[in-house]
């Protein structure tokens, strides 16, 4: 009874967001009043529970937005400057040949961009792209949108992959390196599939050796990046990896028509420059201690008291999430967005108005998915600190025990879909694996690595994202088409997830 | 009823700024409320954050 009462805010979600259509925001909400309700009237939360667990929850809200906000900041700054237009019309005069254009934009330059924008950029950039270089709208949308999956977990400059720390109070340290593995794996096998898609077995074939290199040079630049301790730019460096080896080895591939035109180079490296300035400020805070330890005077910490539900629950004392402002990631963008912008500015790239564009079209389009998590968030705490999540836990791990593991991905990639968003799942479901993990007796970081993973692979299948994609391809109405073009490529994705996680599971 | 749902999702700028001030501002209001002691106030300010969640709900 207890399994199924803590269920209920979670079925809801995902029954008003795939059934009823609901945006996140709506859906998050009613997911928030039911478990406040549940929480309060059978799991014995009182109102100290409840008043502290509403301040945890707003902490943990901010640590994900800071992110979030500063991420889209960026974006728009570049956006605005035409650096993405520039690289989005530099690519296609690499090659003429089909499959290496589905490769380098649809993949690799996917990556980047879900690196650095994400919240559906990549497939609203190219798909127009690559329907203009001749591609169906069916397979415009299709490629992109398996092509940057397995860069959402570190993509947004580390919004789902924060989320999931703040979610389980498991550092990066732990987290980074299944998370990374799995996703870089998945990454090369993202290569083969947008190859058969973009042409059949005859381009996997043909293609076989520049998927292997920008799959391996990606995963491996991803991988060490976030183990590095540098996770908020795990996937844009292992999108400007990918990017730097396209250049040269896509021109190998020029395609029967040799007449692909010439790279605009300049446009490119200008492109990029906004950029590197991330790169510039993140290693200088994470490796120049004094610069460091500078940064990280201010924090907001508070300390928060045991607490227990009538029930006999306990949430121990300890301090809520920590927010160094002005060393957080959020920070790091926001400082980088600024010289960006100045950088841009002082090269004449910005017409008048363009910081109010700039900050508006930001705060528009980041609004709504801040309200959704901030219910979310605070729906997920309620349920932690009331008992819910535990409860839901044990009934989980009494119910698939020994495969647990290969149904962990499934679940991360359930929540995807269902919420819209990597971050969501990762918000919703994060401490319901990680308890479920701890009961059965697994180690946790990689359960959690595998769920982030099919969360992120399974994240560009949500009809929220799917929409968006159709729309810029000419494709509104037909988003069934589309979701049917991707079902099967994102199965076996999470299905290899899932014995990835098995085989970890062996070797820890 | 097409008519309200038309004029909110013309403010839905609007409205969710609201929703999100409401889930905001009152959250970090209960931890000094609970820490106080004061069951009566943890529930009002958590009325106010179930306000927010309920304009989150109704927009479409």
């Amino acid at each position: 009874m207890a399994f199924f009462l803590a269920f209920i805010p979670i079925a809801s979600i995902l029954v008003l967001m795939v059934g009823f259509r609901w945006g996140a925001a709506r859906a998050g909400g009613a997911g928030y009043l039911s478990a406040l309700l549940i929480a309060a009237l059978a799991f014995g939360a009182g109102p100290q529970l409840l008043g502290y667990a509403h301040t945890r929850a707003l902490l943990l809200s901010l640590d994900v937005l800071y992110i979030v906000w500063a991420a889209f900041l960026l974006y728009r700054v570049a956006d605005e400057a035409g650096a993405i237009r520039s690289i989005g019309q530099a690519l296609p005069h690499l090659t003429a040949d089909r499959g290496m254009q589905a490769l380098v934009i649809g993949w690799v330059f996917a990556s980047f961009l879900q690196g650095v924008g994400g919240f559906g950029v990549p497939v609203a950039v190219i798909a127009p792209i690559l329907v203009g270089l001749g591609f169906t709208p069916m397979m415009a949308v299709v490629i992109p949108s398996l092509g940057h999956g397995w860069a959402v977990t570190f993509g947004s400059l580390g919004s789902s992959f924060q989320a999931l720390m703040a979610s389980t109070g498991l550092p990066a340290e732990v987290l980074a390196a299944p998370s990374a593995l799995f996703l870089s794996a998945s990454g090369l096998l993202t290569g083969l599939l947008v190859a058969h898609a973009a042409e059949g077995w005859s381009a996997v074939r043909r293609l076989a050796l520049p998927i292997a290199v920008f799959g391996i040079v990606m995963g491996a630049v991803q991988y060490v990046t976030a183990t590095a301790g540098l996770w908020n730019i795990a996937a844009f460096c292992a999108g400007v990896g990918g990017l730097l080896f396209a250049v040269p080895l896509a021109r190998r591939f020029r395609g029967q028509q040799g007449e692909n035109g010439d790279l605009d180079r300049r446009g490119l490296e200008f492109a990029v420059s906004g950029y590197l300035v991330l790169i510039a400020v993140t290693l200088a805070v994470q490796l120049v201690q004094p610069l460091n330890e500078f940064l990280g005077q201010v924090a907001i910490r508070v300390d928060f008291p045991e607490v227990r539900t009538a029930l006999g629950h306990v949430t121990p004392a300890g301090p809520g999430r920590t927010i160094p402002v002005f060393r957080h990631a959020g920070a790091i963008l926001a400082f980088s967005s600024v010289l960006a912008y100045l950088i841009y500015r002082r090269a004449g790239l910005y017409t008048p108005g363009a910081a109010r564009r700039i900050l508006s079209g930001t705060l528009r389009k980041v609004l709504s998915s801040s309200v959704s998590i901030a219910s979310m968030v605070a729906m997920a705490v309620i349920m932690e600190n009331s008992g819910m999540t535990e409860a839901m836990a044990r009934g989980l791990a009494g119910g698939v025990e020994r495969l647990y593991p290969l149904i962990a991905p499934w679940i991360g990639a359930l929540g995807a879909f269902m919420t819209g968003s990597n971050t969501n799942s990762n918000v919703v479901f994060g401490a319901l694996q990680l308890r479920t993990a701890q009961i059965l007796g697994y180690t946790a970081a990689v359960i959690l690595g595998g769920h982030t993973a099919g969360a992120a692979l399974a994240s560009v299948m949500a009809p929220t994202k799917v929409v968006v994609g159709a729309s810029t391809a000419g494709m509104a109405g037909k988003e069934g088409d589309i979701l049917r073009g991707l079902i099967g490529y994102t199965a076996l994705l999470v299905a290899l997830i899932s014995l990835l996680t098995l085989l970890a599971l062996w070797f820890v | 009823m097409a008519d309200l749902k038309n004029n909110l999702r013309k403010r839905q700028f609007q409205l969710h700024l609201l929703a999100l001030l409401l889930i905001f501002v009152p959250a970090a209001g209960t931890y000094f409320a609970a820490q106080s002691g004061s069951d009566a106030l943890v529930w009002v300010l958590i009325f106010i954050v179930v306000l927010g969640n309920l304009v989150a709900v109704v927009v479409p």
